[in-house]
């Protein structure tokens, strides 16, 4: 080998652990702004108007950011229902809201007005059972979950007129503007306790929770 | 000139070439920062940069590498063809150009302004200094080669 052919090498070699260094910065940056806001505990992971399941008292939270028409949120729905269940009171769910899709912010406002008549994870249930319905990625029909809700116990005309209300808009930018603070640009994005779920997968999201459960209940 | 040994690299035009190859590392890294780690999604114009600064990498390396002259002639049209992109989406950046031109009407805007390191300087800026720094290096190794 030249010394040209080292030099090319050893440059490459220089210019690469730069960019390492670099990304390594980032994330520990990111990680660390994520935990100052854990540690203050901050509203950003939790506002009262957000729905929850699970006891008030678990000292272990989950925040999930869920798009109605997210075809991975609906996978994961029953799976973090039955984390939650599983800890026996333990653990508490908070679900916030992240229209990411088109249209998915008209089926989001239906979720809230729902809420509102505290049958948020029934009419959930309903309204991720038909997805494949009203969420079609290219041309998406949310005004047909009603129809979908009409087996429910739902006050319709209510549950509209609330959808349309300005309050629904703001906790929805509200929840928007949260996951924006947070970085969460993909959904699910989970949060437990305000550590967030590193490496996307459901056996990493138990572990996690594992893990918090076994810190705040020793 | 027909001898083999025509086409290899005098000093002068392999450092040249080893500082643009340099150049077009650094900013293909970059571009992979901003786009994979920050997540700021790459817009069309910033694609077709992209197109002409990766393969530069590989076609600038393997010409320092084995100080092959004739990699100069390869790497010159990429160069210049992503020179030319990144000035009109300096342009557009700038609002020199119209709105009403803009190539992006959906998904990420081209000139929708998403990094200002220091005041002025921006990614399209940045990819215009990368080019021209790497098209006036080849030119004077071209240069070079003609003696």
């Amino acid at each position: 080998m030249t010394n040209k052919q080292l030099t090319i090498i050893l440059c490459g070699i220089v210019v690469l652990l730069g960019f390492s260094f670099g990304i390594y910065g980032h994330f520990n940056k990111k990680s660390e702004s994520i935990a100052r806001l854990a540690q203050e505990n901050s509203s950003v992971f939790n506002r009262a108007h957000a729905p929850t399941y699970g006891p008030r008292d678990a000292k272990v939270r989950i925040v999930e950011f869920f798009d109605p028409a997210c075809e991975t949120c609906r996978a994961f729905y029953p799976l973090v229902k039955r984390i939650v269940d599983g800890h026996q009171g333990k653990v508490q769910l908070v679900v916030r809201l992240v229209p990411f899709h088109k249209g998915s912010d008209v089926a989001a406002k239906i979720l809230i007005a729902a809420h509102k008549q505290n049958l948020f994870f029934p009419v959930t249930e309903v309204v991720l059972n038909s997805q494949d319905s009203w969420a079609a990625h290219n041309q998406p029909n949310p005004a047909l979950i009603w129809t979908f809700l009409k087996g429910t116990s739902l006050d319709a005309a209510k549950a509209k007129q609330d959808a349309d209300s300005p309050e629904a808009q703001a906790v929805l930018e509200q929840d928007l503007a949260d996951a924006s603070t947070l970085q969460v640009t993909k959904t699910p994005g989970f949060f437990v306790n305000g550590r967030p779920l590193k490496e996307f997968g459901h056996e990493q999201l138990k572990a996690l929770v594992d893990e918090e459960v076994k810190r705040a209940y020793p | 000139m027909t001898s083999s040994s025509s086409s290899f690299t005098s000093e002068r035009q392999w450092k040249l070439l080893t500082v643009s190859w340099l150049v077009a590392l650094v900013s293909t890294l970059g571009a992979l920062f901003f786009s994979e780690v920050m997540e700021l999604e790459p817009c069309v114009l910033c694609w077709y940069q992209r197109i002409a600064m990766f393969p530069l990498v590989l076609i600038l390396g393997a010409g320092a590498y084995t100080q092959d002259a004739s990699s100069v002639k390869y790497a010159l049209p990429l160069a210049f063809a992503g020179w030319l992109v990144a000035f009109y989406h300096c342009l557009l950046y700038g609002g020199f150009i119209p709105a009403a031109l803009q190539p992006c009407s959906k998904g990420v805007s081209c000139s929708e302004q998403k990094l200002e390191l220091v005041g002025f300087i921006t990614i399209p800026l940045l990819s215009l200094l990368a080019f021209s720094i790497i098209v006036l290096l080849l030119l004077a190794a071209k240069k070079d080669s003609k003696k």
